[in-house]
């Protein structure tokens, strides 16, 4: 992960900390169930599938779904990481949740995006500081 | 097929207007039965040879070519293969029956455009998987019409899932292009995503 401009840090800190104040499941490390309590609370479908990439979010006209991959593998975490891009971009821009499409147009490896949803998963697994 | 180029790296897919889901989704069904008709008489071949051929009864054929029954994907193919027609002819174009298409621009009212445009079609590397995928997809459109999709959202699907975004996978530092197969699975997981917005829409609409 490369370093997040300590603005960015900043912002995303005060954003999950809001998001712990309005979810009580983040008030520990993020479990799967809780996970799902959090997407129902906002939501966000969650869509298990066979696909080949772990996870992504997408979404219309305020209905959105966050698809993982249902191979078990990391599922809570890339999750968790899809709930960063929402919470982190999506809801950050002037439509918010009311974008026709979203896909993010993902300079990889080099898009921040991507290590700022890896900060929030972060977060989110460790849980609280305090 | 049904892209239109507006502007750099932008595409408006262009529908039909019609007032209900139902209707567009019985007049596609028609429409390939016609074709699907006419395809089976140039190429010499009886309905009960067609349905010989496929394991299904004459009746089952009738049905397809009369746009009583819709008909499977895998079974589009195999009558493309028979007739000797390439599937494209059988599911592009128009609806409304005289060869012309009747377009009307996806207008996003309240809705962002897209980050990136769509395409016609997901490219595959051979041409019987781009058949099969556009296939394919042309009857998730339907199926998804029949369940209640609007005009607005077959838009956005169309658009959404031929992507090419979606399919390339990224590991080790590297991006790669997903395989034909992998292709096809990871297109009907976003499906199955999909699908799920569009029950969540429409609970939310009841809930109102």
């Amino acid at each position: 992960m490369k370093r997040l401009a300590a603005t960015r840090v900043e912002q995303i800190d005060r954003i999950v900390a809001a998001k712990r104040r309005a979810h009580r499941e983040l008030r520990a490390p993020l479990t799967w169930a809780g996970f799902r309590e959090i997407c129902g609370r906002e939501g966000i479908v969650v869509t298990l599938a066979d696909v080949e990439r772990p996870g992504c979010i997408f979404g219309f006209d305020g209905s959105w779904t966050i698809l993982l991959s249902n191979r078990g593998v990391r599922q809570l975490h890339y999750g968790a990481h899809e709930l960063g891009h929402l919470w982190a971009h999506i809801d950050q821009e002037p439509l918010g949740r009311f974008e026709a499409t979203y896909y993010m147009d993902t300079g990889w490896p080099d898009d921040p995006r991507e290590d700022e949803a890896d900060y929030v998963a972060a977060l989110l697994l460790m849980g609280p500081s305090q | 097929m049904y892209a239109e180029k507006v502007g750099e790296n932008a595409y408006t897919h262009k529908y039909t207007r019609k007032s209900m889901p139902s209707t567009y989704m019985a007049s596609k069904a028609s429409q390939i039965g016609e074709r699907l008709k006419a395809a089976r008489e140039k190429a010499g071949i009886s309905q009960a040879e067609a349905g010989r051929r496929l394991s299904v009864d004459t009746q089952t054929v009738s049905r397809w070519e009369r746009g009583a029954q819709r008909i499977r994907a895998e079974n589009l193919i195999a009558l493309s293969e028979l007739y000797g027609a390439d599937i494209s002819s059988f599911v592009g174009g128009s609806i409304n029956g005289h060869g012309d298409v009747e377009r009307a621009t996806f207008t996003p009212k309240r809705l962002s455009e897209p980050r990136s445009g769509g395409y016609a079609e997901v490219a595959f590397s051979t041409p019987r998987s781009t058949q099969e995928g556009r296939v394919w997809l042309e009857q998730f459109l339907l199926e998804l019409a029949d369940e209640g999709a609007d005009e607005d959202f077959l838009a956005w699907t169309r658009r959404f899932l031929t992507n090419p975004q979606n399919f390339a996978l990224y590991a080790d530092g590297n991006r790669t292009e997903m395989t034909d197969e992998q292709k096809l699975r990871h297109l009907q997981g976003l499906a199955a995503g999909v699908r799920n917005i569009l029950k969540d829409r429409q609970r939310k609409a009841k809930a109102k």
